[in-house]
C-alpha cells in the first residue's frame, strides 16, 4: 500500500511534473510535494515558512484562513478527508492562518484531514502546514 | 370610514408579515431561508427527532423544512466572533451545538456538528441531543413566458 501510494506520487511527477495543485473552482493554488507530509511547525513557523516557500517558481505563497483550507476537505471520504487530485495525501491535522475569536493571541484554528473536524488550538503546537497562493 | 381603517390596517399588517418574515433569514448565496425564531435557540433532540422536527415545522406559514448540510451551517459562522461565533443576521443562537444533515463517513451511527460558541465542528453520535436550525430551499422562480 505503501509502495503504492509512493509510486503513485512518483508517477504524477513525472507525468505533470508538479508540486502543486490548482482548483479551478476556487482559483486557489495550493502546495502538494512532499514537504505537506513531512514539516512540523508551530503558528508562526508556518506563517513564515509559507511566505518563504518558493514551489514550481512560485514564491508568493501564504498559510490558508480556515475557511480556505475547508474548500479542499472532503467530508464524503476519510483519513483523509481531503479531495482527490492531490498526490500528497496527509491525513494530520494542519494549520490554518484564522487566530482563534476567543483567543486570538494565543489559539488558531486547525483541521484535521482525518475526518474534516476543525477544532481551536494553542499556537505554539506543531502541526502540519500544507501553503497556498492565488492563480 | 372604520370599516377602511380596518381594511387599511389588515393590509399593512399583511405586507408587513410578507416582506419582514420575522422567524425567518433570507440567504441569497444558498438560495435558502433559514429559521431564526425563539425555538431556534432553545431545542435540543437526537438526530433522528431533529429530522422530523424541521419535517414538520411550518414557520411563517412555510413547510418543507430540512436539516442544513454542513457546508450551508459552515456558511454561517462568523470566525470572528465566540458566544455565539454566527452572523449578526440571527437573532436567536444556543450557546451550543447544532445538528446538521451531513452524515459521517467514517460510522452511520455519527453526524456532522458544529459547535456555536465558537465554530469546532464534530461529528456528533445521533442519539446526543444538539439543537436545530432548520433550512428551507427557495423554490426556482421561473418567468413567464408569453402565450404565442
Amino acid at each position: 500500500m505503501k509502495r503504492l501510494t509512493l509510486l503513485t506520487l512518483l508517477c504524477s511527477v513525472l507525468v505533470f511534473g508538479a508540486t502543486s495543485k490548482m482548483d479551478e473552482k476556487t482559483g486557489l493554488v495550493w502546495q502538494d510535494n512532499a514537504a505537506v507530509a513531512v514539516e512540523s511547525k508551530s503558528y508562526a513557523e508556518a506563517k513564515a515558512y509559507c511566505v518563504a516557500l518558493n514551489v514550481d517558481g512560485f514564491s508568493d505563497w501564504r498559510l490558508p484562513t480556515l475557511r480556505e483550507l475547508y474548500t479542499i476537505a472532503d467530508l464524503k471520504r476519510d483519513r483523509p478527508a481531503l479531495k482527490s487530485g492531490f498526490a500528497v495525501r496527509s491525513d494530520a491535522w494542519f494549520w490554518s492562518a484564522t487566530p482563534y475569536a476567543g483567543d486570538p493571541e494565543r489559539e488558531a484554528w486547525q483541521l484535521s484531514f482525518a475526518y474534516g473536524e476543525a477544532e481551536h488550538v494553542r499556537m505554539d503546537r506543531e502541526l502540519r502546514v500544507r501553503c497556498v497562493r492565488e492563480r | 370610514m372604520m370599516r377602511l381603517t380596518i381594511v387599511y390596517l389588515l393590509l399593512l399588517s399583511g405586507m408587513l408579515l410578507a416582506a419582514g418574515k420575522p422567524d425567518v433569514v433570507l440567504d441569497e448565496r444558498n438560495h435558502i431561508y433559514w429559521q431564526d425564531n425563539a425555538e431556534s435557540a432553545q431545542s435540543s433532540e437526537d438526530w433522528e427527532d431533529a429530522v422530523n422536527y424541521c419535517r414538520t415545522l411550518i414557520l411563517d406559514g412555510m413547510s418543507g423544512w430540512r436539516l442544513p448540510t454542513f457546508w450551508e451551517l459552515l456558511s454561517i459562522v462568523d470566525f470572528g466572533k465566540v458566544n455565539p461565533a454566527v452572523l449578526d443576521v440571527f437573532a436567536h443562537t444556543a450557546d451550543g451545538t447544532y445538528w446538521t444533515g451531513t452524515p459521517f463517513a467514517a460510522n452511520a451511527s455519527r453526524a456532522w456538528t458544529i459547535d456555536f460558541r465558537s465554530g469546532v465542528t464534530y461529528y456528533s453520535y445521533k442519539s446526543t441531543n444538539h439543537a436545530v436550525r432548520c433550512v428551507k430551499d427557495i423554490p426556482a422562480v421561473k418567468t413567464a413566458k408569453e402565450p404565442k
